[in-house]
């Protein structure tokens, strides 16, 4: 992890006078999986708007890939956005009007880098991979939770992003689906897959290489958990709750 | 406190409800406009009736005539009120000159009407200056018909200049004169007024005299029964000339104002479906937003009766406030559609009646809405809590999306979205802009085909270049042999191709129940050929006989059936080969080859094609050879003066029309598309998350709402080219003028594209500046909404 994919330094939000996040600082690695957490309403969700240029901070910096994205306009944005970040939410906003598979391949057809062949062969065999590709063709009202979330995971990779954002992306899942998900995460990540989530969720946040605390809008502590091995996750885990339970004290 | 919600509703939503009260207002407008129009019509011409007393009978007639004879058959005729006989000396137009203050003249040569010089009448036929009182002429004044207006521009205090040859004398313009009988251009004649002294003083010594025989009766709808009983006297009245009940005089005056209100309606109709179906998506798209709150309202046990009323009686402020300004804003509107008609009949307030009508006619519009909104809440009955709560199945339909975006190679996929996108709700903009276009192209059309030199042959003529008529007076055999020499001799006969003549007889025909009817017969060797027939063929032998549809209707005959005709106390037999059109003689026409020399001609006409040829300048040359007694007028002049009134009038209204179909087109695209934002704003910022372009976004919204208005238009225009002539049909065949089949004259390619691409215009500015919001939209504040 030689290279900062993504630099913050100094970033302050504030909405209506009201400060939300409060000179937050903080580099993620080339690779690196790092995960937000911390009460309702501390600004995590505005700290991945904000990170991953959606949304412009009121001062401070961030830079992707040694860039300065507020000097970017909005075009250059919107392209950065499109070319080399992927997204997944708590819903996945699919397009109500297209299959699963074609959303899935819509944001590559959109780039129209690759050929519409070479797209339609990546989305194959990702669906394939995060097993969906039996329910590609279906409408996205007959799919469970799971599934959605799963297509929302292969559109966010289809133009093979630099950075992985996820607000929630496990929020409104059971159990075994929520593991299902995180199981994929993790494995793009080894893929070499930079990922920045945000959750409430310990489970999901301790399958992180590091995990930030927010607090009234500023970084409280950062908890180093080093990169995810199967097997050791109930130690991960328990590491976690003891590091939260401090934060909650 | 319902005030108060809709007070909030109307902050949250102005838009929705902005619009929504817009169509309401607008819809309550024309169909409050047009009652009170049509109200208004029937008590101008009532009013203007009760002072001008117009006839239930005229027979006009040229020649000798026995007074003594009509007063002993009206004074044995059961039923009979008043009669009289009116003397009128018939003009030539160009013996007649107009001529301003600056000296600028103009001829009335080219005046298609009759003119005819009267004296005022004292309690019967009285003609009215514009606040329908009793005209009085000094001697040296003049009243001139204010019919003439339109094509004749001459100020009260011009000079009009008589100048017969032997005789020239000066009158100056008093005032206008409105007509009950006389007062519209699809009459054939028109009466100016002058004194009596000069009455008396020009009376044999210029023009012709022609009588109008009037009676009045205790029932003004047996003027047919009168007519009939007039034409089989034995006493062999007078009937050289034209013959008109009182129907025939209503209608001929009432027509253009009626057609006018016929546009009207239709686009109020249309108006007020565009309305509902605003309401239903407004509505629905309400309903969805607040699934949750309905679900837990449902859940906590509140009647659906209760959840219904909070909709409903928004929909109700709603609609009140809409049919209040809407009736309103009628009143100042009435009275740009009643220009013509107080033009016509003279100025006429509205009258309580009217009123009255109008407000109905309110009410009604607001019982239609609110019984629309009941069947769209209808649907909260039907939705299960758990369906609201848990699986947010909504209220509206649901589409199944569409698979195979992906095996598409080459489509940009911008379109390709929009292509996907267009099967979600974008219905009401392919209905709204099917049906602008319709209420744009019919009127348009119509006022295309009543244009049309073709449209002749709804007027029961075949289409001729030019057509020399021969009018009805004195030496009329004569006259007619003089006019045919000259275009059989005139230096001008290679230019003639064909001369079709016809001879004008009036004869009795036996109807089905054997009661007698008083027919015009069109007789000739080319009687009834070149016409368009609704069934059958024309006349070819003696045998054969052609009848107009109103004729054919009034003796209960069609094709296949024999008509007896009395000619000269005989009966001859001839067999109805054809039905064809016709809207002149109040309808009731046939055409035959034999030629009944036994009857006295009433007319002739001489019918002249020119390959090649001019005819406005072979019309001159023969206007000027001929002299006085003839009409020469080209086909297109012939129309133009006698439906030129009537066809601007439906062009206003069309452009009229075309102007609300553009502005509800614009409005119902705004409104679409701001609620299509705010439903789908999570989408829409989700694709702005992923970084799909702002200009790609906006390209997936314009073209769905691009491609379902382009398609609605264009079945706009193909239901209006499939459906148009029918509904035109339908609506002249109600007014009873005598057509029942209008064909439409084939659209040019580039109109049939120019309403859609007009449309589509509009559609793309509105789109374009409706989507340009999403530039703005605040994508954090949406994806997790």
């Amino acid at each position: 992890m030689d290279t900062n994919k993504l630099e913050i330094k100094n970033l302050c939000k504030s909405f209506d006078g009201s400060e939300v996040l409060s000179h937050i600082s903080f580099q993620i690695a080339s690779g690196e999986f790092i995960a937000v957490m911390g009460p309702s309403g501390c600004g995590k969700s505005t700290l991945l708007y904000c990170a991953s240029g959606m949304d412009r901070p009121t001062s401070g910096e961030i830079f992707f890939e040694g860039m300065e994205m507020s000097e970017l306009s909005n075009r250059e944005m919107e392209k950065l956005r499109l070319e080399h970040m992927g997204f997944i939410f708590q819903r996945a906003n699919f397009l109500k009007s297209l299959s699963i598979a074609d959303n899935i391949v819509f944001p590559a057809f959109q780039l129209g880098k690759q050929s519409r062949g070479e797209i339609r062969k990546t989305g194959e065999e990702m669906m394939e991979r995060l097993g969906i590709a039996h329910v590609g063709d279906h409408d996205i009202r007959q799919v469970s939770g799971g599934q959605l979330q799963r297509a929302a995971i292969c559109r966010a990779m289809i133009n093979r992003p630099d950075i992985l954002f996820g607000d929630e992306p496990t929020g409104a899942l059971n159990s075994s689906a929520t593991r299902e998900v995180l199981d994929i995460m993790t494995s793009i990540n080894r893929a070499g897959a930079t990922i920045l989530l945000v959750t409430h969720d310990a489970k999901a946040a301790s399958r992180a290489d590091r995990v930030i605390y927010l607090e009234d809008g500023q970084i409280k502590d950062i908890l180093s958990l080093g990169k995810y091995i199967e097997g050791k996750q109930p130690v991960r885990e328990q590491k976690m709750k003891e590091w939260l339970d401090i934060k909650v004290l | 406190m319902y005030l108060k919600l809709l007070k909030n509703d109307f902050r949250k939503n102005p838009w929705n409800n902005g619009i929504l009260l817009l169509f309401i207002c607008l819809s309550v407008t024309i169909v409050a406009t047009v009652t009170l129009m049509l109200a208004q019509l029937f008590a101008s011409i009532s009013s203007m009736y009760e002072t001008a007393n117009p006839p239930h009978f005229v027979q006009m007639h040229k020649g000798e005539l026995s007074q003594q004879d009509l007063d002993g058959f009206n004074s044995d005729y059961e039923g009979i009120e008043h009669w009289q006989t009116v003397s009128m000396i018939n003009l030539y137009g160009d013996e007649i000159t107009a001529s301003d203050e600056s000296g600028k003249k103009i001829s009335l040569s080219d005046c298609r009407l009759d003119i005819g010089f009267v004296k005022q009448n004292q309690k019967y036929d009285v003609l009215l200056d514009g606040d329908r009182n009793p005209l009085t002429m000094g001697p040296g004044e003049i009243g001139v018909p204010v019919i003439l207006l339109d094509e004749f521009a001459i100020a009260v205090g011009d000079t009009i200049t008589l100048d017969s040859g032997t005789i020239t004398k000066d009158f100056t313009v008093a005032d206008y004169v409105y007509d009950g009988q006389m007062n519209s251009t699809l009459c054939s004649s028109t009466r100016f007024l002058i004194s009596d002294t000069d009455f008396e003083a020009l009376s044999g010594s210029v023009g012709e005299t022609e009588y109008l025989i009037e009676a009045w009766l205790s029932d003004s709808a047996q003027g047919a029964a009168y007519q009939t009983a007039y034409e089989q006297n034995e006493r062999n009245l007078p009937k050289n000339g034209q013959a008109v009940t009182y129907t025939i005089i209503f209608l001929l005056s009432a027509m253009t104002d009626l057609l006018t209100a016929a546009v009207f309606v239709l686009a109020g109709v249309l108006l007020l479906i565009i309305a509902l179906v605003c309401l239903r998506y407004v509505v629905l798209t309400e309903l969805e937003e607040d699934m949750c709150e309905i679900g837990t309202m449902k859940a906590m046990g509140i009647p659906e009766k209760g959840i219904c009323g909070l909709y409903l009686n928004k929909i109700r402020i709603l609609t009140m406030i809409g049919c209040v300004l809407g009736f309103l804003f009628a009143q100042a509107c009435v009275s740009m559609l009643t220009e013509h008609m107080n033009r016509t009949f003279g100025g006429q307030t509205a009258a309580a009646e009217g009123l009255l009508l109008s407000a109905t006619s309110v009410v009604a519009v607001y019982g239609i809405i609110l019984a629309f909104s009941r069947k769209i809440l209808s649907r909260l009955k039907k939705a299960a809590v758990t369906d609201l709560l848990v699986t947010g199945e909504g209220f509206g339909r649901r589409v199944k999306a569409k698979d195979g975006l992906r095996k598409k190679e080459r489509l940009p996929v911008n379109l390709l979205i929009g292509l996907h996108e267009v099967r979600r709700g974008y219905g009401i903009i392919f209905g709204v802009l099917l049906l602008i276009s319709f209420l744009i192209a019919v009127p348009f059309r119509t006022v295309q085909t009543m244009e049309d030199r073709e449209f002749v042959t709804y007027m029961g003529s075949p289409v001729y270049d030019l057509l020399l008529e021969v009018e009805q007076g004195e030496d009329l055999e004569e006259r007619s042999q003089l006019a045919k020499d000259l275009l059989l001799e005139g230096t001008w006969r290679d230019e003639i191709r064909g001369v079709s003549t016809l001879r004008r007889v009036r004869l009795q025909a036996v109807r089905k129940d054997g009661k007698m009817a008083g027919i015009y017969i069109d007789t000739g060797e080319n009687a009834g050929a070149g016409l368009k027939y609704l069934i059958g063929k024309n006349p070819e032998s003696d045998a054969e006989i052609a009848l107009s549809y109103l004729m054919g209707e009034e003796l209960g005959k069609t094709v296949g059936d024999t008509v007896d005709i009395i000619v000269s106390g005989k009966r001859q037999e001839l067999t109805v080969c054809g039905v064809y059109q016709d809207m002149t003689s109040g309808g009731r026409t046939a055409k035959t080859v034999s030629t009944f020399p036994e009857a006295p001609a009433q007319k002739y006409s001489y019918g002249l094609t020119l390959p090649g040829g001019d005819p406005e300048r072979l019309a001159s040359v023969l206007r000027e050879q001929l002299g006085g007694g003839y009409s020469v007028e080209n086909m297109e002049e012939f129309l133009r003066q006698t439906l030129g009134g009537v066809t601007a009038q439906v062009r206003q209204a069309g452009i009229a029309v075309l102007l609300l179909g553009i502005c509800l087109a614009a409005l119902i695209a705004a409104l679409f598309l701001k609620l299509r934002i705010a439903r789908e704003a999570a989408s829409l910022a989700s694709k702005k998350a992923m970084g799909i372009p702002f200009t790609a976004i906006r390209k997936q919204e314009v073209y769905p709402a691009l491609i379902a208005g382009g398609c609605g238009s264009a079945c706009g225009i193909l239901l209006t080219e499939l459906m148009g002539e029918h509904l035109i049909s339908g609506l002249s065949g109600m007014l009873g003028m005598g057509i029942q089949k209008i064909i439409f004259v084939p659209a040019p390619a580039w109109e049939l594209f120019a309403i859609p691409a007009l449309l589509l215009v509009v559609l793309s500015i509105v789109a374009v500046s409706i989507c340009t919001q999403i530039k703005y939209m605040d994508v954090a504040g949406y994806i997790n909404e």
